[in-house]
């Protein structure tokens, strides 16, 4: 005995209404899944509906037809409801092909933007990236030893020590770069100050000329916000110090 | 003006007798009056008949004749015209419906959940009335074990259990009647079997 010889009964059963509660779940469970069985119930169906063929008895009443015809007529037009309902399951492939549809729109457009998203980052990553080889090319020439870095004076006069220094206090970077200094003392190196408006002093950085005098100093994590009095370079140990140590090397106030 | 639409009504049913089901809910879809007054006349009969088997109450029955044919006509489309017979579908609906009023209960089935099988072309009269001849010569055939089985369940609507109590029958030997009877009916409706 198959499996649809098992439910066979308790289809025709199911279709009379004619199962207990928990066997009438267990038969629905299993039309669900069960084609063959849906046909069987679909049969029965039938066969009962052709049973009530056989009874017999008086017509209905004429008053039940003015009853009906009238009910209708003051009824309002019913909207059409079969494209929409459709019979039961029979309303999945509709509500299927409908979530496709709407699936592959959503999917159609959600490339769409995407493809947008890419190429809007692309355009933007080659702009920064050439942004930043710009930057590290000038970079490199800041700090390349084999820079040419001329002090331009005024004819006959001797090249002075002397130091440039680009700073702002929203970003907190710096740029000093200095020329046409001495070497620093044996164990000493030349250290960069902020002088702010208020406080004392904030070291930006040690560093020691070249061969030529010349020396570059780039800051990225001074602290932002830093409003500068003036820019000062001092001699200190090797390793920095904290508070400089008198005389100035350079000074520079950062009105000039 | 009630007296005209009355008039027009009936000369229209008169007009188109021979359409098919299929057409007639169609209109009915359409909110066509005249055409829903056909399919009502056409078929009233056996779902009154019906109502009234099982409730044994004209006006109980009255109501059901009235309901079933309402609900059809706000919503026709819950009939699917190319899989199944309207006559077999009014009148499994018919029965669950009275069933429900003889065990005072709300409605257990929903008219889009009845969906049915399409062995039988009953679009004419005549289709119809011989269906009729073979559905009673097949239920005149049957045991009269087997006939009261069934008849316990469709039209007085036991279950199995109840119908095994009453009867004092096995609750299998239930089961096996009802469906052996129902068989024994499929195979006399047969398109290829002769009475």
């Amino acid at each position: 005995m198959n499996t649809h010889d098992q439910f066979a009964e308790d289809v025709l059963l199911y279709a009379l209404g004619s199962l207990d509660e928990n066997e009438r779940q267990r038969v629905e469970a299993h039309l669900r899944e069960c084609a063959e069985c849906r046909r069987e119930l679909q049969a029965a169906q039938e066969d009962l509906g052709l049973l009530a063929l056989s009874t017999t008895g008086p017509k209905p009443p004429a008053r039940s037809r003015e009853r009906f015809l009238s009910a209708i007529e003051k009824e309002p037009r019913p909207a059409r409801r079969a494209e929409n309902v459709g019979k039961g399951w029979m309303w999945i492939p509709w509500f299927t092909t409908l979530a496709f549809a709407l699936l592959a729109a959503l999917l159609y457009f959600a490339n769409l933007r995407i493809k947008n998203d890419v190429a809007a980052l692309r355009s933007n990553s080659q702009a920064q990236e050439i942004e930043l080889r710009q930057s590290r090319e000038m970079l490199e020439l800041l700090k390349s030893p084999d820079a040419v870095r001329v002090t331009l004076t005024t004819g006959k006069e001797k090249p002075q020590p002397q130091g440039k220094t680009i700073y702002s206090p929203e970003k907190g970077r710096l740029i000093f770069m200095a020329s046409n200094l001495p070497a620093a003392p044996a164990n000493k190196a030349y250290e960069l100050w902020l002088v702010p408006k208020q406080g004392a002093p904030v070291p930006a950085g040690t560093f020691w000329p070249d061969a030529g005098g010349n020396a570059t100093v780039l800051q990225n994590s001074m602290p932002s916000g830093m409003q500068p009095k003036a820019f000062a370079v001092t001699i200190e140990k090797a390793e920095g110090s904290a508070t400089p140590t008198m005389p100035m090397v350079l000074v520079g106030s950062a009105g000039d | 003006m009630q007296g005209d639409k009355k008039g027009q009504r009936l000369s229209t049913q008169a007009s188109q007798p021979d359409t098919n089901d299929a057409t007639l809910i169609a209109r009915v879809r359409a909110g066509d009056h005249e055409s829903m007054a056909v399919v009502y006349d056409r078929y009233s009969g056996i779902v009154y008949a019906t109502a009234l088997r099982i409730l044994g109450d004209t006006a109980a029955a009255e109501d059901v004749l009235q309901e079933i044919f309402m609900q059809l006509w706000r919503n026709p489309a819950a009939f699917d015209s190319s899989r199944g017979n309207l006559l077999a579908w009014l009148g499994v609906l018919a029965r669950h419906r009275a069933i429900d009023v003889l065990r005072k209960r709300r409605p257990q089935t929903d008219f889009e959940d009845v969906v049915i099988a399409s062995s039988h072309d009953l679009r004419k009269e005549t289709e119809q009335n011989a269906m009729v001849e073979k559905v009673r010569a097949g239920m005149a055939e049957m045991f009269p074990e087997q006939r009261r089985c069934m008849e316990m369940a469709f039209f007085e609507g036991l279950t199995h259990s109840e119908i095994a109590t009453k009867t004092g029958e096995p609750l299998g030997t239930v089961k096996t009647r009802i469906r052996s009877a129902l068989l024994q009916l499929r195979k006399r409706l047969s398109p290829g079997e002769h009475s």
